[in-house]
């Protein structure tokens, strides 16, 4: 019984190290980035991160505060971190804003919710007061250079995910032989 | 995390630092710690690289697997199995995923 006591202890304190630390065992997200192409098709018109939100400025007393990041080139970029376990998730929406540049007004608006996906928009111009374009979303993931790439290299990471698959598969047959090994040897 | 490396660190962890636990076995802790970290290390490596699974279950079942291990494998006393399994799993976690961020 002390013995069993003594185990469920040390069990209870090997689970509270971790959770104490903080570790995050999973597999990290990276920012997500949203990108932009084709500003220059926007003749007329200004792309416009909207920010919503309460109070935006310590010395703003509105009740509500709107301000916009005008995007006027196409290497501006729209980061959004990752804030560990406390994240509000209300910090991903992304509104974006087409605005005339003569009036002053609104025509086109559109909301995108940052999470997991980076997005890169393709802007082709403006129709009918929308804005014509396309997006391309990734994987918003930390690429490991050990087993994950692309391009001239993707022949070495096939080669890399291979070797790893084969050493981890000589390695439990190997147990599992010990395993069957053990059990005639007693059976006898 | 190259893979000599972490086959290493967990042979040290697995093998040899195991062995003083089971010393009157002579080679046979080295040989199933070495077995233990040829089939782990890069099995939680490719789980940690190319899914995105909470790392609380493959540390669950590897608790449990690895103090089947010692006990069938090894000697026949269950406390000490798991005494060993849970100090080598939780240090060979921490250091896992402190090389792997």
């Amino acid at each position: 019984m002390k013995r069993f006591l003594l185990l469920s202890l040390l069990l209870l304190a090997g689970l509270t190290i971790f959770a104490d630390a903080g570790i995050n065992i999973q597999r990290q997200h990276a920012r997500v980035i949203f990108s932009f192409s084709g500003i220059s098709n926007l003749q007329g018109y200004k792309l416009i991160q909207t920010h919503v939100g309460y109070y935006a400025k310590e010395d703003d007393k509105r009740p509500y505060a709107r301000l916009g990041t005008i995007i006027n080139d196409d290497d501006h970029t729209i980061n959004i971190q990752e804030g560990g376990k406390n994240w509000d998730e209300s910090d991903r929406d992304i509104y974006l804003s087409l605005v005339d540049s003569l009036t002053g007004k609104t025509v086109d608006s559109f909301e995108y919710f940052a999470k997991d996906y980076s997005i890169h928009f393709k802007i082709a111009g403006v129709k009918d007061g929308r804005m014509q374009y396309r997006t391309d979303s990734t994987r918003a993931v930390y690429q490991y250079l050990l087993l994950n790439g692309e391009g001239d290299n993707a022949a070495a990471f096939r080669r890399n995910r291979l070797i790893f698959i084969a050493c981890s598969a000589v390695g439990f047959m190997l147990l599992i032989g010990l395993f069957v090994r053990n059990k005639n040897k007693n059976s006898k | 995390m190259p893979l000599f490396y972490i086959i290493l660190s967990f042979f040290i962890l697995k093998g040899l630092l195991t062995w003083p636990f089971y010393y009157k076995l002579n080679w046979k802790p080295l040989a199933i710690g070495f077995l233990l970290a040829l089939a782990e290390a890069p099995f939680l490596t490719l789980l940690y690289q190319d899914t995105e699974i909470n790392f609380w279950i493959p540390f669950f079942f590897l608790f449990v697997f690895d103090a089947a291990v010692c006990f069938l494998l090894l000697q026949k006393l269950w406390w000490k199995a798991i005494i060993v399994s849970i100090l080598f799993n939780c240090i060979g976690f921490v250091l896992f995923i402190l090389l792997n961020s």
